[in-house]
Order: structure tokens, then sequence, then C-alpha cells
């Protein structure tokens, strides 16, 4: 009930009287948010620049400054190198976040859902045990997760990286909360009378709202599997199943044999953050949205 | 009551009454459904779960508990066996001086690394959300952008920018009568970490923060702002402890997140001498683990800090829960 | 599951895979192709191709491979491209070793191998015939990959020391090479007084296997068996002498220290701000390819030494070993043999892989033997054939070097920044390597 009653999808703060402040406040203000910027923004602005640079003017021109420009040599070398290795990298990459981060946000979804919506013995054991996953540091998991997956010669397989990354219980936590607080009992009771299956109420009904936490979850663990670096690191060895993280740290330490891979490494790490951002600005809305809950809960 | 369309945040301002809320809804919750449907829905999680979770849990626990044991000169076949060894792993792990000083140069990292991050992360959204602030999406962008740099490279990034001869910032500030300023000394490498992290967390930080502001009801404080507050005091009295449970979530994990520091020292010890195998505790489990191939050591190591976590984490949570939902209250 | 279950197993599965492997060795022995650089009539098994999978990071290690492919179609080897053995995959190795699936070759440094022995990792070659091609590597190198009678991998690559130095600016400075560490120590304060900017050398306190080389160089023994126990001696006159040195130059300022490897360092070779790296052959390709501005200006001169004689260290290389859980230990035995024997494959080696090899036919190779423009057209090879003739063969490693390089690694770093000295350094190591000995069960004599 209560989620309708709010149907607002906007806040409009026009400034009225009352909100104008001195601008002296408000130079400061933006003063602060600038510097902030600047701090943000320089290392981001250096990557640009460098990745204009070969590896003999990355070390010998200032760093804050254009050089013998030749960004698209770099490219080139960047895509070509190694057979065009580093294309692979980031298809693997895409197949890691992408494929791990739909299953997971499904799976705990329903997870989450079943948990909220449900009554039965245990349910609060259950989410405990859960919850305290949120809480296990991933680096603890990888050491054993390593020899148990040597056990069953899954390392150095995409899988021995992919099966980790379909469990989220953040998505779990994530997930219950959004639907305890935003979907209805009285709707599914309206799909239960209606003759449709459990899981068709699910489908329908719990997924369609809980979509602004299913982005939510979906980005997170995408970001989370794309900055793995501990679990790809102790599972593979095999350089053609490497996400672009652990390739680019490969070539970094490389550099010593062929040190036209500094300029590779800089390139790389500048192509490897694009689709990142732009998945993040073309799903802000909603998953701005699906935060909220779980931070209220906890 | 027949629409579910609901767009934006729709969910979020009923969240806020959740204190209430969700307990009546507990009660309300139908015991008629479908006995096996949850069940269901809860196998694929669990299984998973079960077995890239609890199971390396009890694996290393049970690691943690046994060394292997050499004879002789530990040459040939039959010299070297695993031994039961109790507990003694944990006692070596906790006699070790090393061990300490990376535990206790994390909990230094931690109290004062977190509590900048997340004052600034505060500060950052406060002003994003107030009235007066103009180019929002240019800085919610621009102070995002780091989260979207995996660690590892935003580590070797920020190595070139501390390295002295090459970094642009250590000329520059040379050059601004600053001295040649050694980024990556014996004591100030750990600090020159925490700018790193700083640098890419803040904004994801200040993103959470940010969201639990845009969930607040305008009608809260705009009646007092037309009574004539300021926005600063709207922002301590009325923003700020409403979004205390948003703090709280990005405390925890950071809390989490210091504990396991890994990448970004790891990284740059190919740049310095001064960060040592056992710099930090994630570090000296990977050390014991990879480089000295004694996984039972490291075992104990990840059990200890898995446990460290845990009780810090949670402890914390329960301080400052009470606290947390009386404020949602409001 | 756990490891007393895969050791056990591990048991069962060794004694059964000895057996087997006595009787292919009986028949590739019949076959005559044991060791044999020529052979290609491979041994086949009923299962007809025998495929074998080897874990290296060795650059352009597949040429090589292939070679064998095409010329054994019976026996073809598949190469895994991994990262270096301590940037992760030794410690892949062990687990896989436990686990009961290692792969069936792999590259292991010297220092490592008797870490694999002692976990019971590797196949005795001497049943395959190992033993037979002894002679025809460097002395030294026979010496750490064997036990008695038993041989635990085949050598392939050696890095025989000398001294790399900047031979424009030694003019410059009006230095003379130095040919003992006394002199050494001179021109390294002429070069501070004339540009406090500018070092001898830079003191990598992270990289203590270069420290090792240096003390190997010396004379020092810091390992050694005795009936059956061990003696750890780090702490011997002879490394006590070379610790003193570097101390001395640290303490004045002499040398800068900074890690080895890194682009700090690749900046300071190529600007002249380090004048000279005492290194191994290979060192040759690192300063070549970082810094290749400097092309011309570079010299390497035979090590300095401590006494009359000419001693040689060495520092790195490595080894082409089994691993038990080979299904086929004759061919894969026979395949590490062909790898380091082959004149084709060394030469493969030393061009693409930049290795010096460890053979002694393989170190007359012309691959190993051309002037090099980057040195002004020095033929700095034979620097190095000398170095390798003066390598003291007599030094070994401990059971559990990677422990015993990282407890040095942190005490270095901790006496370069003021606290204790070099020498205090190795005495803490001494004895924390001993007490990680004794506790993992190796009897210890006192040193």
């Amino acid at each position: 009930m209560t989620i309708l009653d709010v149907e607002k999808p906007t806040r409009k703060k026009g400034p009225t009287g009352a909100e104008r402040l001195t601008s002296r406040t408000s130079i400061i203000s933006m003063a602060f948010l600038f510097v902030m910027a600047t701090y943000f923004l320089v290392p981001v602005y250096w990557l640009v620049i460098s990745s204009t640079k070969g590896p003999a003017t990355l070390y010998g021109s200032q760093g804050f400054w254009f050089s013998h420009f030749q960004f698209f040599s770099n490219l080139s070398g960047l895509f070509s190198y190694s057979n065009g290795i580093f294309v692979r990298w980031i298809l693997n990459t895409v197949l890691y976040a992408g494929v791990g981060a739909t299953v997971a946000t499904l799976i705990a979804s329903m997870a989450g859902y079943a948990l909220s919506k449900y009554n039965f013995v245990g349910k609060e054991a259950v989410f405990s045990v859960i919850l305290g996953g949120v809480l296990v540091p991933g680096t603890a998991l990888a050491l054993p997760l390593y020899l148990l997956m040597t056990k069953v010669h899954l390392t150095d397989t995409y899988w021995s990286v992919l099966l980790p990354a379909f469990v989220s219980p953040f998505g779990v936590f994530l997930s219950r909360v959004y639907a305890g607080a935003s979907i209805p009992d009285e709707l599914i009771d309206a799909g239960r009378i209606d003759g449709a299956s459990e899981f068709k109420i699910f489908r329908s009904i719990g997924l369609k709202i809980m979509s602004p936490a299913l982005v939510t979850i979906f980005l997170f663990q995408f970001v989370a599997i794309w900055n793995n670096f501990f679990l790809p690191l102790v599972m593979l060895s095999n350089q053609n199943l490497y996400p672009v993280t652990l390739g680019l740290y490969s070539w970094d330490n490389q550099y010593g044999q062929a040190p036209q891979l500094i300029a590779y490494v800089v390139i790389g790490a500048l192509i490897s953050v694009i689709p990142l951002i732009i998945a993040f600005l073309s799903l802000q809305r909603f998953w701005q949205t699906g935060l909220t809950s779980g931070s209220v809960k906890a | 009551m027949t629409t579910i369309d609901l767009p934006g945040r729709a969910g979020e301002p009923a969240n806020l009454k959740q204190g209430k809320a969700v307990a009546g809804k507990e009660r309300m919750k139908r015991s008629r459904g479908n006995k096996v449907a949850p069940l269901l829905f809860l196998t694929p999680f669990m299984v998973l779960f079960a077995i890239f979770f609890l199971l390396p849990i009890g694996y290393a626990i049970y690691q943690s508990l046994y060394h292997s044991q050499v004879s002789g000169l530990g040459l040939g076949p039959n010299s070297t066996v695993t031994k039961f060894v109790g507990l003694s792993n944990f006692s070596s792990v906790l006699h070790d001086h090393s061990f300490f000083s990376g535990l206790g140069r994390v909990i230094l990292f931690g109290i004062v690394q977190v509590p900048i991050m997340l004052v600034l992360a505060t500060l950052l959204a406060l002003l994003l959300d107030s009235a007066t602030v103009r180019l929002k999406r240019f800085f919610r962008l621009a102070f995002f952008l780091p989260y979207g740099v995996p660690g590892v490279i935003a580590a070797i990034l920020w190595s070139f920018l501390y390295l002295p001869g090459l970094s642009p910032i250590v000329s520059v500030l040379k050059s601004a009568g600053f001295g040649t300023i050694n980024f990556l000394g014996i004591h100030s490498v750990l600090w020159s970490i925490a700018n790193i992290i700083t640098w890419e967390y803040t904004g994801y930080n200040m993103l959470i923060i940010y969201a639990g502001l845009q969930a607040i009801p305008p009608s809260l404080f705009e009646a007092a702002r037309i009574d004539g507050a300021s926005e600063i005091m709207v922002s301590l009295r009325i923003k700020l402890p409403l979004i205390f449970s948003s703090i709280v979530l990005t405390a925890v994990f950071s809390i989490i997140g210091t504990l396991q520091l890994f990448s970004e020292p790891q990284v740059l010890r190919a740049v310095t001498t001064n960060i040592s195998s056992s710099f930090t505790p994630n570090l000296l489990a990977y050390t014991k683990a990879f480089v000295e191939n004694d996984p039972n050591t490291a075992a104990a190591v990840a059990v200890i800090l898995a446990l460290g976590t845990f009780i810090l984490s949670f402890g914390f949570l329960k301080l400052v829960q009470r606290r947390a939902f009386s404020e949602v209250e409001l | 599951m756990g490891y007393q279950g895969s050791i056990s197993r591990f048991f069962k599965r060794s004694s059964k895979g000895i057996a087997l492997g006595l009787s292919v060795a009986t028949l590739a022995a019949a076959c005559g192709s044991t060791a044999s650089s020529s052979s290609t009539s491979a041994p086949t098994t009923s299962a007809g191709v025998v495929h074998l999978t080897f874990w290296s990071w060795v650059p352009g290690l597949q040429t090589s491979v292939n070679m064998w492919n095409s010329s054994h179609p019976n026996i073809q080897v598949k190469l895994d491209e991994v990262t270096s053995g301590s940037a992760g995959t030794y410690a892949k190795m062990f687990s896989a070793l436990q686990a009961g699936n290692a792969p069936d070759l792999g590259q292991v440094e010297y220092p490592i191998l008797p870490n694999f022995e002692h976990v019971g990792g590797l196949v005795n070659l001497a049943q395959y015939g190992a033993n037979s091609i002894k002679s025809q590597f460097v002395p030294w190198t026979w010496n750490q990959v064997s036990q008695g009678s038993g041989v635990y991998a085949i050598p392939q690559d050696t890095g025989p020391m000398g001294l790399f130095y900047r031979a424009d600016l030694f003019t410059k400075y009006g230095l003379t090479v130095p040919t003992t560490w006394a002199e050494y120590l001179t021109d390294a304060q002429k070069i501070h007084q004339q540009n406090p900017n500018a070092y001898i050398a830079a003191f990598p306190a992270s990289d203590s296997a270069w420290f090792s080389a240096l003390a190997w160089q010396a004379g020092a023994k810091w390992f050694n068996t005795q009936g059956n126990s061990w003696v750890v001696n780090m702490a011997d006159p002879a490394t006590q002498q070379v610790a003193n040195l570097w101390q001395t130059m640290i303490a004045q300022g002499l040398v800068k220290v900074e890690p080895d490897f890194s682009t700090g360092w690749y900046k300071d070779l190529s600007d002249g701000t380090i004048l000279t790296w005492p290194t191994a052959v290979w060192g040759e390709n690192t300063i070549a390819t970082n810094a290749a501005t400097t092309s011309g200006d570079w010299r390497v001169a035979a090590m300095p030494n401590w006494g009359t004689t000419t001693v040689d260290g060495n520092w790195g290389g490595s080894t082409t070993a089994v691993f038990k859980d080979t299904k086929y230990p004759a061919q894969a035995a026979q395949f590490a043999e062909w790898l380091n024997t082959n004149s084709g494959s060394i030469a493969n080696m030393i061009s693409t892989g930049g290795l010096y090899p460890a053979s002694l036919a393989g170190q007359k190779l012309p691959a190993a033997n051309t002037p090099v423009a980057f040195y002004g057209g020095q033929n700095i090879w034979q620097v190095f054939s000398q170095g390798s003739k003066a390598v003291n063969t007599s030094f070994l490693w401990g059971p559990v070097m990677s422990t015993t390089f990282t407890q040095l690694n942190d005490a270095f770093a901790k006496a370069t920044t003021g606290s204790g000295t070099l020498a205090d350094a190795v005495n803490t190591t001494q004895s924390s390597t001993i007490s990680t000995m004794k506790q993992q069960g190796f009897t210890v004599a006192a040193g």
C-alpha cells in the first residue's frame, strides 16, 4: 500500500526565497567541488595524455602535456600485439562480467524474493548465513576455492572464474529488502486467485516491480567481476582466458622484455574503462533507485 | 492498486518507514502459498552459495588445522607427510610479529582513511543535493569516474604519478617549492596507498549516500526552508540524520575493504622496496600460500582475517544499529 | 579430499607410476632412443599418440616445441605459456601436485628444485638415462639438479655474472674498470664526489636473489647436507664480506636503494644516474630494451673479484622438470633432454628467449658468440663463457628457498631504512630460516 501512495518520480527543487544563500557560501561550495573534481580527474587526464605517447616520451616528456602524438599507432599496436590478444581479453571480460552478472542477478533475485514473500522454517537463519557471506572477504575465499577447483580439474578454465561470479549475497540482501518494500502482498494474492503458478507470479509481477533493484544488482556484480583481480590471478594460467585486468597486469610485469608494452598498458587501461562508464551512464537512472532501498535497511 | 507501473524511485519513501511497515508485513505474510515454491526459488542460490562460500570456508578451516611435516633432509618421495596439528598454525600466526604489524597497519589505515573518505563522500553528496550548486551532472560523473577504473589499473596509474623523476605531480610540487616529495618512502607509502583508495572509492560511496538523499521526501525539509533555515542547517539537522544508515552501509563496506587490502600494495611493491611481504594481513596470506608454498599457514591467516572482519563489521553494525533505525523513523 | 587423502592416493599412484615407468624405460632403452637428440622413432603407447603438457614462461619457446612436434609425431607437446614461477606459477604447480593433476613438464628455477623434491613432486630422470648426458652440461648445474645418483631436472640455462658499465661515463669521470671489489668501492666514491646525483649502482633491497649471486661469487656456501641433516651457513665470512661492502656504500650514499626491473630503475639506467650493474648474462637484453637510448655506451667486463683468483657467481637460470603426475614419464624425460641438448632448440632459446644455455655445446653456438652492436660491437659473450667456467660449483640451495628469499628481502628492507645493517639482516635470516626449517621438521645441524 505504502509504496503506491508516494508516486512522485522526481523531486523538483526550484530555488525558493528561503533557499537563496549568501553568494559567499555558494562560491566556497563551488570552489570546493572544483578542487575535488580536479583531484579525481587529474589521473584520468594523465591517462588520456599518456595514451598518445610512446614508451620513450612517456618517460622523457612533461607528463601533463602532449608530445609526439601517436595515439593511433598505439591503438593499432594494442589491438594487434600478440595476435590481437587484447581483443580476446576484452571479450573474455565481457563474457565473465556479462554472463556472470546476469546469472547472479537472476539467482539472487529469486532467492531474495523467496525470503521476502514466503514464510518457512529457518528463513531467518538462512538469511543470516547469507548476510554473513557479504562480510566474508573475497580474497579469503579465493585460495581454498582454488584448491577445491584443482581437485575437480576446473582450474584454468572459463568456469573457474565464471561459476564463483554467479553468487552475490549482497544481491540477495538487496532484492529481499526491495521486494519487501515494493511488492504488495495483495498483488501476489491476486495472482494466485487468478490461478497463476508461483513461478509465473514471480516472473510477471516480482521481476517487473523489482527491476530497479535488478539493474543495481547487475551493475554492482558486473563491476565487481570486472574489477576482480585476485580470483583470476589465482585460477588462470592460460593467457587466452585472462580478463583484461589480469592481462594488463601481466603486461605491466613484462615490459622489461618488451618496452612497447608500457604504452599498451596505458592505452589499454583507457580503453578498458570506457565500456564500464557507458554502462553506468546509460543505466544510472535505474540503479540509483535500487541502491536506496539497500542502504536504508542496513 | 490496479496499476503496477512504478516509475523512477517510487519505492524509497516507503523504506523510510520500514521500521514499522516491515514489521506489519511480516505478520501479514501468507503461509498458504505453495510450500515447495520458496524452496525452488532458493535452491539455485543456496547450492552455489554452499559450493562457493561455505565449502571454501570449511575447507580453509580444515586446512588450517593441518601442516606438512618433513623428516630428515626432506628429499625423496616419502619424506613429507601432512599431519593434524590442532591449533598450532593459529598460535604460530598469533605469535608472528609480522602478522601483528600488518594488522596494526591496516587498522591505523582504517582509522585514518575511512573517516576521511566518508566525510568527503558525505560532504560531496550533500553539496550535490543542495539547491545552490550548478553543474551537478558534470560533478557527479567526475567524482564517480575513478570507480570505473579497476583497482589494479588504478594502482598502476598512481604508481606512475608517485615515481620521482617520472611523476608530473612530483615535478609540479617541486617547482612550487615543496621540494622533492617522496611518496614511496617507508613512512609515506601507506598514505600513498590511502590516497589511491580514497581516489577510487570516494565517488562510489558518495553515490550511495547521494541515492539516500534523493529518497528523502522534500516535504521533510521544505517546511524548514520556508521557516528560514539555511541550507547548511537543513543539511546538518534534517538530511544528515536521515542518511545515517546509508553512511553506515558505506562504512561497513569500507571496513571490509580495508582489512582486505591487497591489490594496491601488491602493485606498488614493484616500484618501492618499502612494502614488505607482510605489509597487510592479506599480503601475508598471499605470500604464505603463493610464494612460500605454505597453504596451511595461509589458511590460518585467512580464517583469522575473516573472523576479524566479521567481528569488526558486525560489531560496528550492532553499535550503530539502534541509532540508525531510530533516526530512520524520524 | 584433503591432504591426507591426496597424499595416500599419491603414494599408491606413484608406486604404480614407477612400475609402469620402468617398463616403458626398458622399452625406450631397447629402441635406443633415450637421450638421443636425433631420434624420431619415439616409443608409441597403445593409445598411439602421446600428448604432453608443458608449463613454461620462456618467450619464444613455442618454436622449439614446434620443432619437436614435427620431428616426433607420436609425442605431441602442448606448451602452456604461464606467468613466471615466482609470480604464481610455482604455487599453482604445488597445488596441482597436491591434487594429483600437475602438468607433465614444467619450467623450474634452480633454487626452487629442492622445494619440489621434498614434496615428492619430481620424477627421477636417472631411470630414463639422464645420467648419460651429464657431461654435456656446465658442472655446477648438474650438481644442482642431482641428489646422489638421482637426477630431478634437466638444466636449461644459466646466468654467469659480469659487470655491465657505462664506458662513456667511466671516461668522463676518469675511472678505470674495477677488477676487485675494493676498486669498485673507490670508483663509487669518485663518481659520487664528482656528481652527487650519480651512483655506481642500485641496491635492490627487494631482490635478495641478486645478493645471493654476489655471495655465491664471494665463495659463500649457504646450504649443504651432512649425513641426514641440513647445514645452514648463510652468515659465513664470504657473505658478511659482501654485506659489509654494500652496507658501506649504502651508508655513504654511493648506491641508490631502489627495486630493480622497475620503471624508475630503467630510467636511471637510461639517464646515467646508475653507472654499473653487476648482473647475469641475460641482463644484456634488459639494458638493451629498456635503456635503448644508451646504445653504444655500455660495455661488459669480468666481475670484480675478492681475491686474486677469478671466481664467478651465477644469477638465475632454470631447468625442465618432469612432474610425478605424468602418465608418460619416459616420453616426458625424452622431451626434456631433447629440448636442452638439441642444437636447433638451443639456438632458438638463445635468440628468441634470451637464454644462455647450460649446455656446453650450446654456449659455442654462433647465436651466443656474435658481437652485439648495442655494446659497441663488443663480443660480450666471451666474458660470460669465461665466467661460466669459473662459477663456484659447490653452491647449493636450501629446501625452503622461497621463504628464505622472502625473509632476506624483508630484512634488507628494514636495514636500508635505517634499522640495522645488511650484515644484521643476513644474521636474522640465518636464524629465521633455520627456525622455519625446524618447524617443518627438517633436521638442521648448526652451521
